[in-house]
């Protein structure tokens, strides 16, 4: 971390010894249009992956807690949760063919629905839904998992009480489910934000940052700028700000966790 | 809490189904049953997907209808996946990587976890929250002086520049320190009367009783490690020495050779382990989460 | 509870950083200078001197048969000299030398590595890589017969006036034909005076959907070296001669990129490209019919059986230059072991080493091996491989290749998905090729 501070302060190419060169690079950071792309991508990756993590994760887990047989419980735990599992770039890989625009599979089921030719790859928008796709079928065994167990833990006398109190389905939800799995959705809730915010892996397997700047990342420029053009001063100058950036969010996000998070079981 | 937990657990099933709020199947419950296997069909289609088409001759692995169900068996495109790259090494390497890692980051956490909860020694508190602090610097902040560290110490494209940073992560040893503090002193106590040394109860009192957090530890360490892609991407240049995931990015070739059922057979050669490990880990997996290791 | 030391964790942190940020002002430069010492004599070096060295060269190029073949070979005239291969995957070649730089900033550098015109600049230019020419006045013999070598292809690995490699393989950009589309269509390989009226109108007749079977005329070379050669054939390049500026807002290039945008959403022949195409692939698989590549494709030909395919030149456009790219085996300057260095840089670019690996593969860049293996090429129109080394041109690669060709890849990307026109992006791109070529 100290290190990444010195370093913002000077030109380092790692082949020769490095050189202090003041606010140079902080200049640069300001002067950087793409700087400017990336952040705002990263904020759309933040904005769409989180609620599409923390949501449908939770609907997904009330979903297979309901009454139905343990097999099949069984059975669905593992169909969402193994892609968790499945080496990630592999199966990366295999989905970035999927999203072929000409040849793909994805694109031919669609266009037995009479659904043609989706640019999955060519638009700056379907771009970023090819990306939620992807992410959904990867780790929403995630959010899933941790879900079905915080639900499994509410104890019964809960609901049995507020039972004879007459609430409704829809009370009991609000007043015992909720709050009693906040703790975990305050978890998936953090956790997603800070992996989302550092996203790397899924854009750079996937949508190689295409077309043009539309899907790259800050950390993905990070990679380019410290790893490919060799400016590992200015890449720090660049990785403190996603540091700043994401420590705000995660102080912003205990402050009001505060608020809304049960501990009673503490 | 523990206790709430078997409280619940009296209950039948039937009971408890009707606590959370299904009392009858309703035509919405037929619905969202429906939804399930439509969803688990298509979460799962991309594995058939990837099957089948592995087992096509190359020249059809574009040809459409595209295969959900395998149409041909083709199993050449296993050996060229051995034949073009060091597939076995791959999987080799993530393997040890990802063990060895496991194995010192338990150790570390554990010992650093131990004395974070059982013995008092000045300023414990403070260095416990610096350690803390970790966990909130990402990994990208630290990946640029990580390097020159690596490079300076001359461990660049060895296994070593992966295993060495992952060796402390302050998340393990905050899982497991978060399950020592709930285990009472009298414990302790009991067994330095007894004339034990502080490594006896480390090792027959404690560790045992937090086998839960351990476990969870180990396999989140493990899924962290074996998936990752990241590090090795910048640390690691020869063949011969990547691990499973940045090996299979190099499947798909340089321009000029790239063959998709050969690429997907890799793909699901990469599947094996997963899904062993997955078959095996599960219920650690479960269990350390239920146990509530895993509480912010 | 636990919120509230997290809280406190948060501020300490705060805390951390702050006093860290006064304290960083230490700077850590000085010492470079004083690394030039160049001046060892060198000698005649015995044959049977001592080495081990590291050899960059992938399976692709030559596999574990073909190199245990040249070293057995190398070794007969040098006994004790050990070669390690390794191997380094990238994209592209941009890629590839950053990633050896990286060896070389981490202190593992290896001793020789096969490299393409794309990175003699980078290499030769941040003093890099060990000039041969001493070695070669003393020890000719293990050059195999320099003269060999075709003047024009060994040219670019002599920088400044020093030899830093011996050339080993070359490439052109020709058009590949998948001739059983060809028959289908009814139309037979174009002469070699083809227009680009002639080039559309054979996209638009080889593109077709048969049975649900789609079929393009022809895959965009959307890569450096292959658009490149396009640019090249209508008066245009990525670079001014001089290669300090870029000429890509230039209305010839313009034009170019406009056609590839056009030939894929108004025309229609061409599909848009996808992060993992393999132009290759697709013309093996019938995806498309046409594509643009130099002779690499022979060794996927080859390995899949496939027979089916003829070259014929670029279509003309305003001009017809056919632009080449070459490769060789510099040493770097760390090596340990100079002598033995040069003696293999020399070696995988003679006769044997050639004929061992360039059978099939890329084309071999000395006379007599050109003569001789180019006739077997499974393709009948071979000759415009032998023919065009006269006339060829070389690909653009200064010192900043590696930058320059990530900034034209991502906004050939973004003409070809269609997200900006082509004059806007070409004005763009040369605004930062410009700006990396100042560094």
């Amino acid at each position: 971390m100290v290190a990444s501070i010195i370093l913002s302060f000077n030109k380092y190419n790692v082949i020769t010894p490095s050189k202090f060169i003041g606010l140079d690079n902080f200049k640069d950071f300001f002067d950087d249009d793409r700087l400017g792309t990336v952040y705002w991508n990263t904020l759309k990756f933040v904005l769409i992956l989180t609620p599409l993590h923390v949501i449908l994760g939770l609907l997904l887990a009330l979903a297979v807690q309901r009454k139905i047989a343990t097999g099949l419980k069984y059975f669905y735990r593992t169909v969402f949760y193994f892609p968790v599992l499945a080496t990630s770039a592999a199966v990366a890989v295999a989905w970035s063919f999927m999203f072929n625009k000409e040849f793909g599979v994805l694109n031919y089921f669609l266009s037995l629905f009479h659904i043609e030719g989706i640019p999955w790859m060519q638009s700056p928008s379907w771009v970023f839904l090819a990306v939620a796709i992807y992410s959904f079928w990867k780790f929403i065994g995630n959010a899933f998992l941790y879900y079905f167990i915080g639900l499994q833990n509410i104890p019964e006398t809960l609901y049995e009480a507020a039972e004879i109190d007459g609430a409704n389905k829809v009370q009991r939800f609000f007043a015992i489910t909720l709050p009693m799995l906040s703790p975990m959705l305050f978890f998936i809730l953090v956790t997603t934000l800070i992996g989302t915010t550092q996203i790397f892996d899924e854009p750079y397997l996937i949508t190689g940052g295409g077309p043009g700047d539309a899907s790259r990342s800050v950390n993905m420029y990070i990679y380019e700028v410290a790893f490919q053009r060799h400016e590992m001063g200015y890449a720090s100058t660049v990785s403190i700000s996603l540091f700043l950036a994401i420590l705000s969010i995660t102080v912003l996000q205990f402050a009001l966790g505060k608020k809304w998070v049960s501990y009673d079981q503490e | 809490m523990s206790s709430d937990v078997q409280l619940a657990s009296v209950y039948t099933e039937e009971q408890k189904e009707i606590r959370i709020g299904v009392r009858r199947r309703s035509a919405g419950s037929y619905v969202l049953d429906a939804s399930l296997l439509v969803l688990s069909f298509l979460m799962l289609s991309p594995f058939l997907w990837i099957i089948s088409t592995s087992l096509r001759l190359p020249k059809d692995s574009f040809s459409l209808p595209p295969a959900i169900f395998p149409t041909d068996f083709n199993f050449n495109n296993y050996a060229e996946v051995f034949n073009r790259v060091p597939f076995a090494d791959f999987i080799g390497n993530s393997l040890k990587i990802s063990l060895l890692i496991v194995v010192g980051h338990i150790f570390i956490s554990s010992m650093a976890a131990f004395a974070f909860s059982r013995i008092s020694f000045p300023g414990r508190n403070l260095i416990f929250i610096i350690f803390l602090a970790g966990l909130m610097i990402p990994g990208q902040v630290t990946i640029i002086p990580q390097f020159i560290l690596i490079s300076r110490l001359g461990l660049i494209d060895t296994h070593w520049a992966l295993i060495l940073p992952a060796l402390i992560n302050p998340l393990g040893i905050f899982m497991i320190r978060q399950m020592m503090m709930t285990i009472s002193s009298t414990y302790d106590e009991a067994a330095y009367m007894d004339g034990a040394s502080r490594m006896w109860v480390f090792l027959k009192v404690i560790l045992p009783m937090v086998f839960p957090a351990i476990a969870v530890t180990s396999v989140m360490t493990f899924i962290a490690n074996w998936n990752d892609f990241f590090r090795p991407l910048i640390f690691l240049n020869t063949f011969e020495k990547m691990t499973l995931p940045l090996g299979m990015t190099v499947l798909t070739g340089t321009f000029g050779s790239g063959n998709l059922s050969a690429i997907l057979a890799g793909v699901t050669l990469s599947l094996v382990v997963p899904l062993l490990f997955y078959i095996f880990g599960q219920k650690y997996l479960v269990e350390g989460i239920t146990a509530g290791g895993l509480k912010l | 509870m636990i919120v509230k030391k997290t809280v406190m964790l948060v501020l300490a942190l705060i805390l951390c950083f702050s006093l860290a940020a006064c304290g960083s002002n230490s700077s850590n430069s000085s010492n470079s200078s004083n690394s030039n010492s160049d001046s060892k004599t060198v000698t005649k070096g015995s044959n049977d001197e001592k080495a081990e060295l590291t050899l960059v060269w992938g399976k692709g190029d030559a596999s574990d048969e073909q190199l245990q073949t040249i070293l057995t070979e190398f070794n007969k005239l040098y006994p004790n000299i050990k070669v390690k291969r390794i191997e380094i995957p990238s994209n592209s070649w941009g890629d590839y030398f950053n990633k050896i730089q990286t060896m070389i900033a981490a202190g593992n550098p290896p001793d020789v590595i096969r490299i393409a015109i794309e990175g003699v600049q980078m290499f030769a230019k941040q003093d890099l890589l060990l000039p041969f020419d001493d070695y070669m006045n003393v020890e000719p013999e293990a050059m195999d017969n320099y003269s060999d070598l075709h003047p024009k292809l060994q040219a670019p690995f002599v920088v400044d006036g020093k030899t830093y490699g011996f050339t080993w393989d070359w490439n052109n950009v020709v058009m590949h034909f998948n001739t059983k589309l060809l028959k289908d269509a009814g139309l037979s390989l174009p002469d070699k005076n083809w227009t680009k009226d002639d080039f559309l109108s054979y996209a638009q007749k080889l593109t077709t959907d048969k049975d649900g079977k789609k079929t393009y005329g022809f895959a965009i070379p959307n890569y450096y070296f292959g658009a490149s050669a396009w640019l090249f054939n209508n008066e245009a390049s990525v670079l001014d001669d001089t290669m300090t500026t870029s000429k890509l807002d230039d209305p010839n290039a313009i034009e170019m990129m406009q056609f590839f945008q056009d030939l894929i959403y108004k025309y229609k022949v061409a599909p848009a490209p996808n992060p993992k195409d393999d132009g290759t692939q697709m013309l093996m698989n019938g995806q498309v019919a046409m594509m643009s590549a130099g002779k690499w494709p022979f060794s996927t030909y080859a390995k899949n059986n496939f027979k089916d395919i003829d070259v014929q030149y670029l279509p003309t456009f305003k001009t017809n230059k056919v632009i080449f790219g070459v490769g060789a085996f510099p040493a770097l300057k760390t090596t340990k072991y100079p002598d033995a260095a040069y003696k293999l840089s020399a070696f995988l670019g003679g006769t044997f080493s050639q004929k061992t690996t360039l059978s099939d593969a890329s084309i071999p860049t000395r006379t007599s091996v050109m003569a001789e293996v180019l006739p077997k090429t499974p393709a009948t129109n071979w000759k415009i491989y032998a023919d065009s080394a006269d006339i060829s041109k070389a690909v653009e690669a200064p010192m900043q290749y590696a930058d320059i060709e990530s900034i034209f890849s991502r906004y050939m990307g973004l003409i070809l998905a269609n997200q900006m026109d082509a004059a806007s992006a070409m004005k763009k791109a040369k605004e930062e090729i410009d700006k990396a070529l100042k560094k």
